[in-house]
């Protein structure tokens, strides 16, 4: 048949034609990284955005005063090349690079650094906290920035390294529409935005103007939303991208099994827990939350979620942080103390729960089927309600739930971030559970005021303590970033904190 | 014929209506705020109250209808809530995208499916035809989202001939990247068109004046494909037009599965973040798209049945 003849031309033209494409780049390298996501971005301002595909992407794009290390345990200099502290703890003194420059060539002044400090202090979002303690921000010249504080305030250094406390130019956003500064970013960092087709790719070049001469050394990045799992690996395997995020623990091990490719399992600041209602009965009864804490196999959900590529949770911290106690008594696995506990704590079995989760996320998924088990075994029986994002989010933040599937990861070093977030009332109705400790307030208050870092360590070991004894979570489990890149990408590094650092990344023909 | 357009077109304006009110309402069900939603876990509770606020979603449901309505009717889709940016902004790039896939899907199934008919009708009930219907079965019986999977691991990882996400720039890159997708959504539709296009061209085959035309001693082929193949294209056009409105919604299943920058994924992505106003738009068009189809496909029925156009 001619008509079957013509379709099979049509196939072979396109093959061949397929093979002519490809990106060229001078000297052995690539011109352009495709870098392959789970999620996409959906508002670059640093200052409203909570979730990570945000924070990420405009990483590459603004700079702060200070920034974490690469390791997630302290500072390193970033706009400014140095700062001081008065004695009384009250006055910081930051002084700018001069060399600094945004990308639309004008240099990045102290002007800059107060304009945007300010806005993240008055902005009413997620990370108005870290700006809490300032009394106020003065450029004394160009490169000299002030800040003063209302009180001597332990994290100010920490809270300086927020991505939230990006340093915009003033004077292209000081009078722009909230969108404009959500949607056309202009930073001194490495990248640039140069087109972003949202809920697809963000196209970036290098910065000309970036400070560090010859970095970055690829000019252009592309971070392109992939969210379907499979299709992120073949894409890479492929050759298509140059490397992926979040490939599923269950797929790690086939990964490097591919002699062309790097799977990356890199230190994070990720823990996963339960969230439990403490507002309500049986789950305000602290021995009872003991018991479910006993009967919880930490080792055998690493097993089951992270097929042991995690760490089992023994504080509600991430093990970089500063003042994780290694010596905590933490919870073990140990079904008959959680029986006596269940026993002591007058809550008659059988008990039903009911476990709220993200449905097609496949991880909180495997947890709770594993808690159903494990709880089941003290007469605890799991009931799970899958809901999709949305509607999850909206019953956990109205504390409609009684067990609810979740995670955090920390921004800064400092414990204080996740502390507070976590054990304070006001801050988020301890992490939307409803725990409210008045023993705890006081030392929340007293581990953000503390100067003496070995006075401050005894407090933030006494929080873990008290967290194991109220647990109004369950914490469960560290778990590593997972990236996987072609081995012929050089230089990548993925912090601690999460972003990824593409400054230095070439990559091989 | 006129008239018979007029009716047609002037019955979907009714039924778009009352889309616009169903998609509202539905929507409105779904339990989960989008202010919560797009501010994440950490939001305060006032600036959910005050985005709510500014979105005018703290307002009586009718009123929101009037003022959606409203902005519709003036030609203005709103702003997404979760980019920020105007929904006409964004919708001709990803329109344009799926309509690719879409037509590019089609012609793929046709070009399967047609000359398999035309070989299963004339060896009707020997070998060949035997062997395409029952690899016709095949298809008819593994999803779209597996099958996609597949053709990825062999045509992707393996034979690395196409590639495995995307969208590419310019027609021959849109060609190639498309290609995979537009096999899988394509590859089921070819086998149903198949069987279909086989019964009635076996039908005509055996009509009296297929052998009168023989008989005054045309050549096989000439028959086949002047007398015999057009008469049999009618059930096959009606079939395209069902099918096509199949592949619409097909289509948000396969662009999440290849990462493709379409009005579907757009679509589960907006659902999930529930992005009202996105959502609201994409269903709108979603559903005149298929009353478009639909309607087309009428259209076109006299240019095959002479008898319809008496009608």
């Amino acid at each position: 048949m001619p008509i079957g003849r013509v379709f099979i031309s049509f196939v072979i033209a396109v093959a061949l034609a397929g093979s002519l494409f490809g990106t060229a780049g001078a000297a052995g390298y690539k011109n352009v990284i495709v870098f392959g996501v789970n999620r996409a971005a959906d508002n670059l301002d640093p200052v409203t955005q909570d979730a990570n595909p945000d924070i990420w992407a405009f990483m590459q794009i603004y700079q702060q005063l200070v920034r974490v290390n690469v390791k997630g345990d302290g500072f390193a200099p970033d706009l400014a090349e140095r700062w001081t502290v008065s004695p009384n703890g009250k006055t910081w003194t930051f002084y700018l690079r001069r060399d600094a420059r945004w990308s639309n060539g004008d240099p990045v002044t102290a002007a800059d650094a107060a304009w945007s400090l300010q806005r993240a202090h008055d902005l009413d979002g997620p990370w108005q906290w870290a700006m809490e303690a300032v009394q106020a921000m003065a450029a004394t010249d160009d490169h000299t920035l002030v800040i003063t504080l209302k009180e001597p305030w332990a994290p100010f250094l920490s809270d300086v390294s927020l991505f939230s406390s990006s340093i915009l130019p003033a004077k292209v956003f000081r009078s722009a529409k909230a969108e404009d500064i959500a949607g056309k970013p202009v930073g001194s960092g490495p990248f640039m935005l140069t087109e972003w087709k949202k809920g697809d790719e963000l196209v970036m070049k290098a910065n000309p103007s970036f400070f560090e001469k010859g970095r970055p050394r690829t000019a252009e990045l592309h971070i392109r939303y992939i969210p379907d799992d499979n299709n992120r690996m073949i894409a890479l395997q492929s050759g298509d991208l140059d490397g992926i995020d979040y490939p599923p623990f269950s797929q790690v091990s086939v990964l490097q099994r591919d002699p062309r490719l790097d799977v990356q399992l890199n230190p994070s600041t990720a823990v996963s827990h339960v969230m439990l209602n403490v507002t309500q009965a049986p789950l305000n009864n602290a021995k009872f939350r003991q018991a479910l804490a006993y009967a919880t196999d930490r080792a055998g959900i690493n097993k089951g979620v992270c097929y042991g590529a995690c760490v089992p949770a023994t504080s509600f911290m991430p093990l970089t942080t500063q003042y994780f106690n290694k010596g905590l008594k933490a919870y073990t696995y140990d079904v008959e103390k959680a029986k006596q506990l269940l026993k002591e704590s007058g809550v008659t079995t059988p008990v039903t729960l009911t476990a709220v989760l993200w449905s097609g996320a496949g991880d909180p998924l495997t947890t709770t089927t594993l808690l159903k088990g494990m709880w089941a075994q003290i007469g605890v029986t799991l009931n799970l309600a899958p809901l999709d994002r949305a509607a999850a989010t909206q019953r956990m933040r109205a504390l409609d739930y009684q067990v609810y599937v979740s995670g955090w990861t920390n921004d800064v070093p400092d414990p204080s971030e996740l502390a507070n977030y976590e054990f304070d009332f006001v801050t988020a109705k301890s992490y939307h559970t409803g725990y409210h400790s008045p023993q705890m307030d006081k030392l929340l208050a007293d581990g953000m005021r503390e100067l003496d870092p070995n006075k401050r360590r005894q407090i933030y070991y006494q929080i873990q303590d008290l967290a194991i004894q109220d647990s109004p979570l369950i914490w469960l489990y560290y778990a590593p970033y997972t990236i996987a890149i072609n081995k012929k990408m050089h230089g990548f590094v993925q912090m601690a904190t999460g972003p990824w650092l593409f400054k230095d990344v070439a990559v091989e023909q | 014929m006129l008239r018979y357009a007029l009716g047609r077109i002037g019955q979907t304006v009714p039924i778009a209506l009352l889309v616009t009110v169903l998609i509202f309402l539905l929507i409105k069900l779904l339990p989960g705020d989008p202010a919560s939603a797009i501010l994440g876990d950490r939001a305060t509770d006032a600036s959910v109250t005050a985005l709510r606020h500014q979105w005018g979603l703290d307002r009586p449901i009718w009123q929101q209808y009037l003022v959606y309505m409203h902005n519709l009717a003036t030609g203005n889709l709103g702003k997404s809530l979760r980019y920020q940016s105007p929904v006409t902004e964004m919708l001709p790039a990803r329109m344009a995208v799926t309509f690719f896939l879409v037509t590019y899907s089609l012609v793929l199934s046709v070009l399967i499916a047609v000359p398999l008919a035309l070989v299963a009708a004339a060896y009707r009930n020997r070998w060949p035809d035997q062997l395409i219907r029952a690899a016709m079965a095949l298809p008819l019986a593994s999803p779209g989202f597996w099958v996609g999977i597949l053709f990825l691991i062999l045509f992707s990882l393996k034979l690395r001939w196409f590639p495995a996400e995307g969208y590419g720039a310019g027609f021959v890159d849109h060609v190639r990247h498309l290609f995979l997708p537009a096999l899988t959504l394509s590859y089921a539709f070819a086998a149903v068109l198949c069987r279909n296009l086989r019964s009635s061209l076996v039908d005509v085959l055996s009509t009296a004046y297929v052998d009168f035309a023989r008989a005054k001693g045309l050549r096989r082929q000439v028959v086949l494909f002047r007398h015999v193949f057009r008469a049999a294209l009618l059930p096959a056009v009606t079939l395209v037009g069902v099918r096509l409105t199949y592949a619409i919604g097909g289509s948000v299943v396969i662009e999440t599965v290849f990462a493709i920058p379409g009005l579907g994924s757009w679509m589960v992505d907006s659902i999930l973040a529930r992005d009202y106003v996105v959502v609201q738009t994409l269903t709108l068009m979603f559903a005149l798209g298929t009353m478009l189809i639909n309607l087309t496909t009428d259209l076109i029925y006299p240019l095959f049945d002479p008898r319809l156009r008496m009608g």
